[in-house]
């Protein structure tokens, strides 16, 4: 197993070393690169992942269709001619769907990944390094959150903020932080421990420094592994959200939307408006989830998916 | 505690005495810091979810009376159901009622609060309990196949399926299950809801798709935890140890594997716990389950601040619990933490 | 939400299925279809004769209560145990209930209501003129919630028995020669003299069909039949099973595998079902009124109201978005099923080149504000976005808010301030629409419209039994609604009801609040 962190023997200088102020997982770091493009799930991943995105965002400039204004007149045609996909029930091209919806989608995605990524992670590190009451004070407040069910938290505030797409990532965004930020403590709590961040307060090192040379680049890959299957998350979350009616507006979309009101031809064979979304939507999530699972594979994290 | 203790203690946790002793009064110093801290927190959680429903957009009195009433009846009714005057006085009032044991009234459904939060509870945890018993042995087959296969194609390819069968939204996996076993089959009711009073046999009768539909959703969590803790414990010096003793496999497996595998499992009950009553309310929605879940929904929805204050209560202690079952998990699993005082 | 309380609201949920379900649906169908299906063993508490009728319902979302009622689900609820004076049937026609006839007096100050002389609650006490008063009174009474007292409001001075203790005898301030449809409605449920305005549901005493026999919160209700309901023999059915649905999925899925024995039709589930189950027209549900707040721009300029009125094809809104379960209105609201309908209206249908004619070379562009869901509201917006675009005077945007935001209750609430709406409104008597969504000051007056004229001849209109008189003044109401056309009522939905294989017989009176939720004739063999 590779570029061990968890593992008895950490990495990192020994005790006393007059390097000792060097962060650790440099090295290591650069064999857990390796070790993640050469796997399978890594390659796979990346390389939907890539053309999810092209397909998303580039291919709308050649396949030109219109997706603002409803046109009842094509509703529900099948595939064929200038449809590859058909339409749907109002009309709009559903391969140009897909595109528009899927950048609504990754964006959200992304978004919130980055948001609760940086946020979650901030906040557990402060927490894990201020220790003492501070730390106390700061995790019950992430257990009050967690103590409500996210899904009545989440109905009262898109209740509360008119949906959109930005609300939307600014709500499971919310949401999302407070796993982070117990994950980042925890690692944060279980690093300072060792002996290289021991020996790197022994030599004088401020808080600040043995944070941001020691701390966060050890605690870089449960981050990272956890980012990655946030995006996923999210956009699953998303879905959900169009399953009870508060996902984005018309006419904008998204993957779960789609879906969801594809439902409404179940019995009456439209397959076109159903299968699309589901695949491209399943497709997206295994990416994403092959792409965490190779990171924290090579990363050799231990991490618990909530 | 030096390196060389800590390495031994990551080999074969929980073997010394001396160790355990030592995380046990750890343990125990945390349990009692989270006996005075839960409250205090559930205190701060009442407060937040009384002060967050006024948020929703809507009138309980117009909801409840229609478009042809007066402005004036709609007050009337707003202050019948204690729902008008001061934040801060509303709050004391169920703060009251509820210590007091003497629950209040939903008005959404018109009865008593509290046997209406117990009676869902019960369904929940019922509910939760069948998805495990479901979950658990699927789950350590399958994660032990894979982590005694590790790398191989069956690894790979059970790998994949869970993932592709955790990359359904699980509203999808339901509405499947219905149109197979409900509508095709016939063999359950689609609607859970109007069965789930009759006897035991008829209450599992309606509980099967939602367990399972739930079951799935977890998965490939639990597998993948199974496949980690079991892997790691296969390459531990203790089972390396073991097999040149000559111990057969299942004795193994037995003896040294599965016992290792007793923290995980704790803190994944933890974690399952903690998920459960939120992660069941769409599930207990498309079934028309009578859950907790399902019941909070409705209560956020409809704004009724006693039903749902009361059920966040409920949920609020499961959830710290759930949390605090973790949090022990990660003392006992990790040798490095140290909780000092003042920190838990 | 608030406005269409007459009309089955379907929830809002929508689930989703994957590839593989529908090619297991279509397979299954296939089966289905020419398989034998056995109803589940949960229901099969009915032995008796006739069988339990097995009803999928919305959880209903207000007071389960007969003189608060206000949703469509919680009046079926109250509605099967209890009985009006006098129902309507699905064409309009008033018919017997409680009262066995009704006749104005020669002053038209007052309605004498005679009494079925065997009607008697589900308790076996027989329904006496004091219980009609005592009811009336609870409706009318100074701290009533009912919103059944707003429409007696200024109409009922008072209610007392008639000197043959069988009947009794309303008092009016004003003559009104609707007045026996106003018994019809919800809230107007005959209750037991001294029954508390609190608590029904655990003591529900009515002399409906049905006795309520078990209310489970959000589950669902159980009954059986009512001995002592005053056409007992008329009723077949042994009892009902109502059970409460939060997703029209696991409705449609339930009707199907046939654990309920009916559904409602809307245009996703006429989709689905097609043509192979009987379907019975329940009645005329709603209109979704399009509504020009005529106090902003571009709309304050009556020839961009008429001009958005000509350029609208309805019958192509009938048939898109009620999936022709609808009646082309011409912008004037009263219902196809009452008895005075207009006359002289030229019927308005897409005509571009009039368009050019109100608007000339202008384009007017403006925001449609209405709401997301799939009661209709939402692909109405969408089609009437296409087809004023379409003619190129209009360019239209469209905010599609969620509905508690639509029906927010600030004094800024879009559904009452916004340039231009679409709000749905139930079946209702015109003078009552008129009161309610066009009279000067009416709280539901989103167009803000004030016409002292029209006022005028509503209230003469309430006034006249002659109908000659009555056919003039509805002519020049219709002329002024459809000139002005503060509001578009370009189609009126009807509600179309599947039923199960196991059912026999049709609903008499549809299954409308107002037609009493009437089980006399049916049968269900299961």
């Amino acid at each position: 197993m590779p570029a061990v962190e968890l593992g008895p023997g950490a990495p990192g200088p020994p005790a006393g070393r007059p390097d000792a102020d060097r962060p650790g997982p440099r090295w290591t770091g650069r064999l857990a690169f390796a070790a993640f493009t050469r796997s399978w799930q890594a390659q796979a991943g990346l390389a939907v992942v890539v053309i999810l995105v092209l397909f998303c965002f580039l291919s709308p400039l050649f396949y030109r269709t219109n997706q603002v204004t409803v046109q009842l007149n094509l509703k529900d045609l099948p595939p064929g001619g200038s449809h590859p996909l058909g339409t749907d029930d109002t009309g709009y091209d559903v391969l140009g769907r897909l595109m528009v919806a899927g950048q609504s989608s990754l964006e959200l995605g992304f978004a919130v990944a980055i948001a609760t990524t940086v946020f979650g992670t901030a906040y557990g590190a402060i927490a894990g390094i201020a220790g003492g009451i501070v730390d106390a004070v700061m995790m019950r407040i992430v257990d009050t959150l967690l103590a409500i069910p996210w899904l009545v938290l989440l109905l009262i505030l898109v209740n509360y903020l008119t949906p959109n797409l930005w609300t939307i990532i600014l709500l499971l965004s919310i949401l999302s932080w407070l796993g982070v930020a117990r994950l980042v403590r925890g690692e944060v709590i279980s690093l300072r421990t060792r002996d290289f961040v021991l020996a790197a307060r022994t030599m004088g090192s401020t808080s600040a420094r043995i944070v941001f040379r020691h701390l966060i680049p050890n605690a870089l890959g449960v981050i990272v592994v956890s980012a990655t299957f946030s995006i996923a998350d999210a956009i699953l979350a998303l879905s959900t959200l169009s399953f009870l009616g508060l996902g984005l507006p018309p006419p904008h979309a998204d993957w779960g939307t789609m879906l969801t009101n594809g439902l409404n031809d179940l019995f009456n064979g439209y397959w076109w408006l159903v299968y699309p979304p589901a695949v491209i939507l399943i497709v997206t999530i295994i990416a994403f989830s092959l792409i965490g699972d190779a990171l924290r594979d090579s990363l050799d994290v231990r991490l618990r998916r909530h | 505690m030096s390196v060389l203790s800590d390495q031994a203690a990551a080999l074969a946790p929980g073997r010394r005495p001396g160790l355990w002793s030592g995380r046990r009064s750890r343990v125990l110093t945390l349990l009692g810091r989270r006996l005075i801290q839960i409250p205090v927190v559930l205190f701060v959680v009442s407060i937040l979810t009384f002060w967050l429903i006024e948020l929703v957009p809507g009138d309980p009195g117009r909801n409840a009376l229609g478009q042809y009433a007066t402005p004036a009846q709609v007050r009337a009714w707003d202050v019948s159901n204690g729902l008008t005057g001061p934040i801060t006085g509303r709050y004391l009032h169920w703060l009251s009622d509820f210590v007091s044991g003497n629950w209040g009234t939903s008005f959404v459904y018109q009865v008593p609060s509290r046997p209406l939060v117990f009676g869902h509870l019960v369904n929940t945890l019922f509910l939760g309990l069948f998805a495990f018993v479901l979950l658990v042995p699927l789950a350590l087959v399958l994660g032990s196949i894979q982590a005694y296969r590790e790398g191989g194609r069956t690894d790979r390819g059970i790998t994949i399926a869970l993932m592709s069968l955790s990359s359904v939204p699980e509203f999808v996996i339901g509405v499947l299950l219905l149109v197979v076993f409900a509508v095709g089959l016939n063999l359950v009711p689609v609607e859970s809801g109007a069965f789930a009073t009759g006897d035991f046999a008829q209450r599992l009768q309606v509980t099967t798709l939602p367990a399972v539909t739930l079951a799935v959703a977890y998965l490939a969590v639990l597998a993948r935890m199974v496949r980690t803790g079991t892997a790691g414990a296969l390459t531990a010096q203790f089972h390396r140890t073991a097999v040149l003793k000559g111990l057969r496999p299942a004795q193994i497996v037995r003896r040294h594997v599965a016992r290792n595998a007793l923290i995980p499992t704790l803190q994944l009950v933890g974690i399952y716990l903690g998920t459960l009553l939120g992660g069941s309310a769409v599930v207990e929605t498309l079934f028309n389950y009578p859950g907790l879940g399902a019941l909070l929904v409705v209560a956020a929805e409809r704004k009724d601040p006693v039903l749902l204050t009361d059920g966040v209560m409920i949920t609020g202690v499961i959830a710290l619990l759930a949390l605090l079952l973790t949090d022990i998990g990660l003392i006992l699993m990790d040798p490095r933490i140290r909780f000092e005082a003042g920190e838990s | 939400m608030p406005l269409n309380i007459s009309s089955p609201p379907k929830a809002g949920r929508r689930a989703v299925v994957t590839t593989v379900a529908v090619a297991f649906a279509l397979v299954l169908a296939a089966c289905s279809s020419s398989g034998s299906k056995t109803p589940s063993s949960g229901s099969s508490s009915a032995a008796a004769a006739g069988g339990v009728y097995n009803l999928g319902l919305n959880t209903p979302t207000g007071s389960i209560d007969p003189l608060t009622t206000a949703d469509f689900n919680a009046m079926y609820v109250v509605g099967l145990a209890s009985a009006n004076l006098i129902i309507e049937s699905p064409s309009g026609k008033l018919e017997p209930q409680l009262a066995s006839s009704w006749t104005q007096a020669a002053d038209k100050l007052s309605w004498t209501i005679d009494l079925q002389p065997n009607a008697k609650f589900s308790n076996g006490k027989p329904v006496t003129a004091s219980d009609v008063i005592y009811t009336f009174n609870q409706i009318l009474g100074a701290s009533s919630q009912s919103p059944a007292k707003s429409s007696f409001t200024g109409i009922v001075k008072s209610v007392a028995a008639g000197s043959d203790g069988k009947s009794v005898v309303f008092t009016l301030d004003t003559p009104y020669s609707d007045f026996p449809y106003l018994l019809t409605g919800a809230n107007t449920w005959i209750l037991p003299s001294g029954t508390k305005d609190t608590n029904w549901i655990s003591d529900p005493v009515g002399a409906g069909q049905f006795i309520l026999e078990k209310y489970t919160p959000g589950q669902g209700v159980t009954y059986k039949k009512n001995p002592y309901y005053w056409d007992a023999s008329a009723v077949k059915v042994s009892g009902v099973s109502a059970k409460f649905f939060n997703d029209d999925q696991s409705e449609l899925l339930a009707f199907q595998s046939g654990q309920i024995d009916q559904i409602t039709s809307d245009p996703s589930i006429k989709a689905a079902l097609g043509t192979s189950y009987r379907q019975q027209r329940a009645g005329y549900v709603k209109f979704d009124g399009l509504v020009f707040n005529v106090t902003k721009a571009p709309f304050n300029n009556v020839k961009v109201r008429q001009a958005v009125a000509w350029a609208l094809n309805r019958p192509a809104i009938a048939q898109t978005v009620y999936s022709g379960n609808a009646t082309v209105g011409n912008d004037v609201p009263t219902f196809p099923d009452y008895a005075v309908q207009p006359q002289g209206l030229t019927a308005r249908s897409a005509n571009t080149a009039k368009v050019k004619q109100l608007l000339g070379n202008q384009v007017i562009s403006f925001t449609i504000t209405s709401y997301q869901g799939t009661q209709g509201e939402q692909t109405y917006a969408q089609l009437i976005q296409q087809q004023l675009d379409a003619t190129g005077s209009f360019k239209v945007k469209l905010n599609l808010l969620t509905e508690a935001a639509y029906y927010a209750t600030t004094s800024s609430t879009p559904w009452l301030n916004a340039p231009v709406t679409i709000t749905d409104w139930a079946n209702r008597l015109p003078t009552q629409l008129y009161s309610l969504l066009y009279a000067p000051g009416a709280t539901w007056n989103a167009s803000h419209y004030d016409n002292s004229q029209l006022d005028k001849l509503n209230k003469q209109y309430e006034a006249t039994t002659d109908q000659a008189e009555r056919q003039t003044l509805a002519n020049q109401i219709a002329q002024i609604q459809w000139t002005d056309v503060p509001v578009i009522v370009a189609a009126f939905e009807q509600s179309d009801v599947y039923l199960g294989q196991a059912v026999h017989g049709s609903f008499p009176n549809g299954q409308q609040f107002n037609g009493g939720f009437d089980f006399r004739g049916i049968t269900v063999s299961h």
